[in-house]
C-alpha cells in the first residue's frame, strides 16, 4: 500500500520535457536519490515508495547551486534540502500490462505512465522524510567523486571594443560550446561522464548535423551546478563578463584561444590537410561511427597522416589530455578528426572576436582568483 | 600473472589445479573459463568455451599429458557460461574483472518468502523497463546482469541501514529479510568486494540461488 496522495493537485507532465538526468547520488540496489537538470536548474530525484508490484513514487524538487555544493560537502543534509525546498512534485510511475490483441502470439507488451502532482500539503512528505543525519555519503554514488573541483567561482572574461546584440549571441553560443566540450573532457566529479561522451561519440557522424548534435549534447551533460551563469556585465572600454562557473574549465577556453593565436599558421596547415584527407577519401558525410580503425577504408599511411595532423593540432593548441581522452572514447580515427575539426572551428571563431578586440583575453582581471562563491 | 579484465584468477597448485593454471597461461588473458568435454581427449585436444559461450578448440602441450588421470578428471568438470552470456555480450568490459568465485558465502537482500523467484532475479530482469527518463536502461548496464551481494551480514545490514536512513521506505523495494548463499566456483564469477564488502556476483548457467540458500531470516536493523 502506498499513500494516497489524490488530494494534491495535478500537473502538466510537460513541465519535465527539459529535464535531463545527470548522475545518481545514492544508488542501492537502483537509484535512490538522482541528480537531474532542466535548462537552468539542478533537480533532485528522491525515491519515496513503491506498491511492490508495478508503482514507484518520486519526489521531485530543484536544489540551489550552493545547497547543492553543501549536500556534497556534507554540509547539509537530504533532510534540509527536502523541507526548504518551494517547489515540490511527486511523480507517480506506473507500469502498465497491456494484452496483446487475439490475433497476435506475441508476448503482452509493457508500458509506462507518469503523474505528476504538486505536494501542497506538507504532512503528505512526513513518511517520507529521511532522518537529520543523512548527509552525502560517496559510499552510496558510485559515480561521484567529491574530491574532484566542485565549487564553482566568480571569473572574469575581459571584453572591449563595441558589440552589437548579434556578437553576444555568437559569442554566449561558442564560449557555451567550447565550455561544454571542455568539461565534458576533464575528469569531473561525475566520474561517468567519459562514458556519457563515448555513447555521443557512437552517434552518426556524417556532415554537420552531428556536429550540432554532438555539441548540443555535450552541453546537457554539464550538471546546471557547473553550468555557465551570468554574475554580471561591465559594459565599457574594457569590461568584463563575470561568469560563476568552473574557473579550470574557463581558463582552457581561454588559454586555448590565445594559443590558436599564436599557433595560426601551424593549425591552419594541419587543418587544411585533415579536411583535403577527409574529403579526397569522401568520408564527410559516410557514417563510420560503427567501425574500428581497423575496419576504415583507408590505408596504414593515411590512417598514421590522420593521427600525426591530430597529434600536431592538440599539441599546437596544448589539449593533448582532452585529446587523448577525446581519441580513447571515439570509435575510430574519423570520428576523432571529425570532432577535432569541429571544436577547432568554433576556437578559431572564438579568436575571431579576440582579433576584432571585442575580447580582450590576455588582459589580467582584477578579480580576486581567490575569491569562491559558494 | 597479472590481473587483466576478463581473466580467471587460477586455482592453488593442486593437481587439477596445476592443469587450470596451465589452460589459463596457454588460453591468454580473454578466457576466463574452460569446458573439457572429455578426460581422454583431454590430454591431448580440448575445447574451452570464455563467458561469453564462444567456443574455440586447442591442442595441450606435451607437458600437460604427464598429469595423473584422476587429476585431469578432476580437471575437466564442465564449467558453464554465464547464465546472461548473451545478453551482456555487447556490454563492454562486463563483467569487469571477474575473480574466481572463492568468497565462499555472499548475503543478498531477499523478500520474506524464501521461495519468491524474485530473490535470485538481476535487476534487468526484475524490472527490464524501470528506467527514468534521461538515465540508460538497466539493460544495457553490466551490473543489471548480476547479483548484488555482500561479504557478511553485518556489511549488508549496514547498508540496508544507511539507505533506509535515507529512504524510509527502502526496504520495500528489496525485502527486509536476508539470504546466506553457499558460493563455489562453479557458481559464477565476481567483482573484488569494495571497502564496504559489496560485490557483483555474475551466476553461471547452471547455478540456481535457491538452491544455495544456507540460510534466510529477517535482518536486524
Amino acid at each position: 500500500m502506498m499513500l494516497n496522495i489524490k488530494t494534491a493537485p495535478r500537473l502538466n507532465l510537460s513541465l519535465l520535457d527539459k529535464h535531463v538526468y545527470m548522475s545518481d547520488l545514492v544508488y542501492v540496489e537502483g537509484p535512490l536519490l538522482s541528480l537531474y537538470r532542466d535548462a537552468k536548474d539542478n533537480w533532485l530525484y528522491f525515491w519515496c515508495d513503491t506498491d511492490s508490484k508495478s508503482k514507484e513514487r518520486w519526489l521531485l524538487f530543484p536544489v540551489s547551486r550552493e545547497d547543492l555544493i553543501a549536500y556534497l560537502e556534507a554540509k547539509k543534509n537530504l533532510l534540509e534540502l527536502v523541507t526548504s525546498s518551494t517547489k515540490r512534485w511527486f511523480m507517480d510511475y506506473s507500469r502498465i500490462s497491456q494484452k496483446p490483441s487475439d490475433d497476435s502470439a506475441s508476448e503482452p507488451t509493457k508500458s509506462y505512465s507518469r503523474e505528476l502532482r504538486e505536494v501542497t500539503d506538507s504532512t503528505l512528505l512526513e513518511e517520507y522524510l529521511p532522518t537529520a543525519d543523512s548527509y552525502f555519503d560517496e559510499e552510496l554514488a558510485p559515480n561521484i567523486s567529491v574530491t574532484r573541483e566542485l565549487s564553482p567561482k566568480l571569473y572574469d572574461v575581459p571584453i572591449d571594443g563595441n558589440w552589437f546584440i548579434k556578437d553576444l549571441d555568437n559569442f554566449s553560443n561558442l564560449y557555451s560550446q567550447l565550455y561544454a566540450f571542455f568539461y565534458c573532457t576533464k575528469p569531473q566529479f561525475m566520474t561517468d561522464i567519459g562514458s556519457r561522451v563515448h555513447r555521443l561519440l557512437e552517434a552518426p557522424w556524417k556532415g554537420g548535423f552531428s556536429r550540432v548534435n554532438l555539441f548540443d549534447a555535450l552541453q546537457k551533460n554539464v550538471p546546471a551546478v557547473h553550468d555557465l551563469k551570468i554574475h554580471e556585465m561591465a559594459y565599457a572600454s574594457p569590461g568584463d563578463i563575470t561568469i560563476e562557473a568552473l574557473e579550470s574549465v574557463g581558463a582552457s577556453v581561454k588559454n586555448t584561444v590565445i594559443r590558436y593565436r599564436s599557433e595560426i599558421t601551424e593549425i591552419g596547415l594541419a587543418v587544411r590537410s585533415l579536411n583535403a584527407v577527409l574529403s579526397d577519401k569522401a568520408l564527410r558525410r559516410v557514417d563510420l561511427s560503427k567501425y574500428s580503425d581497423l575496419k576504415l577504408p583507408l590505408t596504414a599511411q593515411e590512417k598514421e597522416f590522420i593521427s600525426e595532423k591530430m597529434q600536431n593540432i592538440a599539441d599546437s593548441l596544448s589539449i593533448q589530455s582532452e585529446f587523448n581522452d577525446l581519441a580513447s572514447r571515439s570509435p575510430n580515427i574519423v570520428v576523432s578528426a571529425k570532432v577535432l575539426l569541429s571544436v577547432v572551428s568554433r576556437i578559431e571563431r572564438l579568436a575571431d572576436f579576440q582579433a576584432a578586440g571585442l575580447l580582450d583575453l590576455e588582459r589580467n582581471s582584477s578579480r580576486n582568483k581567490d575569491s569562491e562563491l559558494i | 600473472m597479472a590481473d587483466h579484465p576478463g581473466q580467471r584468477r587460477c586455482s592453488p597448485a593442486t593437481s587439477a589445479g596445476m592443469l587450470l593454471k596451465y589452460l589459463c597461461e596457454i588460453i591468454g588473458e580473454n578466457v576466463v573459463t574452460l569446458c573439457v568435454y572429455s578426460p581422454i581427449v583431454a590430454y591431448t585436444q580440448f575445447q574451452y568455451m570464455n563467458d561469453l559461450g564462444t567456443v574455440h578448440s586447442q591442442s595441450l602441450q606435451p607437458a600437460t599429458s604427464a598429469l595423473a588421470q584422476p587429476a585431469a578428471q578432476q580437471a575437466v568438470a564442465l564449467i558453464a557460461p554465464l547464465k546472461y552470456a548473451r545478453e551482456i555480450k555487447e556490454i563492454a568490459q562486463c563483467p569487469c574483472y571477474p575473480n574466481y568465485t572463492d568468497i565462499g558465502i555472499g548475503y543478498r537482500f531477499a523478500l520474506a518468502d524464501v521461495t519468491d523467484t524474485k530473490n535470485f532475479l538481476p535487476l534487468a530482469l526484475l524490472d527490464p523497463d524501470r528506467t527514468m527518463p534521461g538515465r540508460k536502461p538497466i539493460t544495457t548496464c553490466c551490473e543489471g546482469w548480476s547479483l548484488s551481494m555482500f561479504t557478511t551480514l553485518d556489511a549488508l545490514q549496514a547498508r540496508a541501514a544507511k539507505a533506509a536512513k535515507r529512504n524510509p521506505k527502502f526496504l520495500k523495494r528489496v525485502g527486509d529479510h536476508y539470504t546466506q548463499v553457499k558460493l563455489t566456483d562453479l557458481c559464477g564469477v565476481q567483482t573484488e568486494p569494495n571497502n564496504s564488502g559489496h560485490f557483483e556476483f555474475f551466476e553461471r548457467a547452471t547455478f540456481d540461488g535457491h538452491k544455495a540458500v544456507i540460510s534466510h531470516g529477517k535482518m536486524a536493523l
